[in-house]
């Protein structure tokens, strides 16, 4: 417990971790810029750190972007991030009734109830599920990348079939360099730099940082609203006995949420926020600015990063964007998720969870204490921004390998994420397929060994067999469900005919 | 974005045909298991048979939508090459001149008359107008420290710094 605190408080955690939370709010806070574009920016100075303070400061922007969403969503009328959404419809008119420090200071102790909720779970119930992974070899290891890549159903949203190609195309280009297995180089075409596969943060930073500002770039000049000044952020007494259970109710789901992979802060704070209107006496008044209908979105949302982090931490498997991020910087320090990590690296595990539990501090803190300066933050013109975005992205992708065909993979790969976006491809895909694409094809491949070319491998280990199945009905069922959508339509629009 | 989406299935196809085609070549497997070739081949297929219903789907979506929708359709595409986006074209290749620069000219010196020029292009709002200069020296500076000194990362140097 003592090394645990004198690892938490050691000067470079603390400060990694306020500065993470601190650039996290400002990410969230900024319509345009997303909680997946700052931890993707901000992971190449992650590198340089220890792997505690390094992944705390990235722990840290996520906790706080998804904080930090909702101070646009009650100020201006515009959610700062997808998850803040449902803060809006709260958020909005009691910043219209003139009590905007109000709602930032329900919003504010919801998300800091609701991230501590799903922190506290995490850390009862890691190392648990992490032990059952021991028990995993090759087939399983294979099915349970094959359960990840699965989740690219779940995470296009209504562009299923774009979102399968999407991924299967990350797949493919996880195979560009050295075939692990038989050390063959594939698809080099002749590059030296290719033979060792695509670096996937500068393909991530390209794709979700500079896609993003050439996207900005086509309303430059629509600049936000200006936010509105607050006063006396700290909720009163009476607010705190009336959210409290709606934050232990949006707590819970968030973080069980989370650790659905493909789901995320913005389905579980829409759930929440259904759910409190449902059990609430007064749903009529849902919408005019309730101080539980702000607590519910913002306790769940942040109740999701700690139960996103569970299957991250102990299988390996991110659940969204965000989190694959994370797992690249848990590689990237040497970190294997799963049991491994509980064994070899527990006093950083025990650091991160703690760190967790830190950052949340944080939000609060700076959630009731610098709204002022995150109200500024919000003014900045995206004029301004945009380039200064572009050069982070550079040097970013450039500090990786020190290669500046880094910078070009980069480049080319935000040029591609814009005309995808134009297309209505999802980008997620490509980047868990991209993460998880090697571990698939190579145990897959160690398993046919292992079974002399024998598929029923598969089949015969029930741990495999059931994530197998668990994956293909994720795949399967959305597809089903689309094409029963669109022959109903089909009938509707006959009828209606 | 019919027309987006159509272009892009369209080269995915191609993609995976290339992709498809060199995996060909590569060598078989042994002791059971599956060559180097395998798995990029199955991928390929995939993905040809997704862009084609992709391609089939939107087609049918297509044209069963009504006149204004697909009016909203074709001006998605319109606007990608519409004067009123020249100003993300610009951005494109500034970004692309930049990066160039970085490796000949060098980061510091790239990056602050990147972020001067793009200001200026961007015409940054008159309150702002220390901050045009400010801003890119500053920026420039502390990344410059923190990569060069805190991260031991070894900025490009070109011709300048």
């Amino acid at each position: 417990m003592l090394d645990i605190i004198s690892n938490l408080f050691q000067p470079a955690v603390l400060l990694s971790t306020l500065g993470g939370v601190v650039m996290g709010i400002a990410f969230g806070a900024m319509p345009g810029l997303t909680s997946t574009m700052g931890v993707c920016l901000l992971m190449p100075l992650t590198f340089g750190m220890d792997a505690a303070p390094g992944l705390l400061m990235l722990i840290g922007i996520f906790c706080g972007a998804l904080y930090g969403g909702s101070i646009t969503a009650c100020l201006i009328n515009t959610p700062g991030t997808p998850s803040a959404a449902a803060t809006v419809l709260d958020g909005y008119p009691m910043t219209l009734r003139g009590e905007a420090g109000r709602a930032l200071g329900i919003s504010t102790v919801s998300s800091f109830g609701g991230g501590i909720i799903s922190g506290v779970i995490m850390i009862l119930i890691a190392q648990r599920l992490a032990m059952i992974s021991l028990r995993f070899s090759a087939p399983e290891t294979f099915a349970l990348a094959f359960f990840g890549l699965s989740i690219i159903a779940s995470i296009s949203g209504k562009n299923l079939v774009k979102g399968l190609m999407a991924g299967c195309m990350g797949i493919l280009l996880s195979m560009i360099g050295i075939d692990n297995i038989t050390a063959f180089s594939r698809f080099n075409f002749g590059s030296v730099f290719l033979m060792k596969g695509l670096s996937f943060i500068p393909v991530l930073v390209g794709l979700f940082a500079l896609s993003q500002c050439f996207i900005t770039c086509e309303e430059l000049y629509v600049e936000r609203p200006k936010p509105k000044k607050t006063r006396n952020p700290i909720p009163s007494k009476a607010d705190l006995k009336r959210i409290i259970p709606t934050i232990i109710r949006g707590g819970l789901t968030g973080t069980f949420i989370g650790i659905i992979p493909g789901a995320g802060g913005d389905i579980s704070a829409f759930i929440s926020y259904d759910m409190e209107r449902r059990f609430s006496k007064h749903p009529e008044k849902f919408g005019t600015g309730l101080p539980e209908a702000i607590a519910a979105p913002e306790s769940s949302n942040n109740g999701t990063t700690g139960g996103a982090l569970i299957p991250l931490l102990t299988l390996g498997i991110p659940g969204d964007a965000n989190t694959a991020i994370m797992l690249g910087a848990l590689q990237m320090h040497n970190m294997t998720p799963g049991p491994s990590l509980f064994l070899t690296k527990l006093a950083d595990v025990h650091t991160i969870f703690a760190g967790f539990m830190l950052a949340n501090v944080f939000v609060l803190a700076l959630g009731l204490l610098g709204q002022g300066m995150f109200v500024k933050i919000v003014s900045i013109p995206k004029r301004i921004l945009v380039p200064v975005i572009m050069v982070m992205c550079a040097v970013g992708s450039f500090s990786i390998n020190n290669n500046f065909a880094d910078v070009l993979v980069m480049f080319i790969a935000g040029v591609v994420g814009y005309f995808l976006t134009k297309g209505g491809f999802p980008l997620s895909p490509i980047v868990l397929a991209l993460i998880l694409g090697q571990m698939c094809e190579g145990n897959f491949r160690r398993s046919l060994v292992m079974s002399k070319g024998s598929y029923a491998i598969f089949f015969q280990r029930p741990i495999c067999a059931m994530f197998l199945i668990l994956g293909t009905a994720a795949i399967i069922w959305p597809l089903v469900k689309g094409v029963r959508g669109y022959f109903k339509e089909q009938k509707g629009g006959g009828a209606a005919a | 974005m019919k027309i987006i989406s159509d272009v892009i299935s369209l080269i995915f196809i191609a993609i995976a045909a290339t992709f498809f085609g060199i995996a060909g070549g590569f060598p078989e497997g042994s002791d059971g298991a599956t060559g180097p070739g395998w798995f990029p081949r199955i991928m390929c297929v995939i993905i040809i048979v997704l862009s084609v219903i992709n391609l089939v789907t939107t087609h049918l979506r297509y044209r069963v939508s009504t006149d204004e929708e697909k009016e909203a359709d074709r001006a998605v595409a319109r606007r990608l090459v519409s004067k009123d986006n020249t100003i993300v074209w610009v951005s494109v290749v500034a970004t692309l001149l930049y990066m160039i620069g970085i490796e000949r000219i060098g980061f510091v010196v790239s990056s602050i008359a990147y972020m001067l020029i793009m200001s200026l292009y961007y015409k940054v709002p008159k309150i702002t107008k220390v901050g045009t200069v400010v801003i890119p020296l500053a920026v420039t500076g502390v990344l410059y420290y923190v990569f060069t000194n805190l991260l031991h990362v070894v900025l490009p140097r070109g011709i300048l710094i």
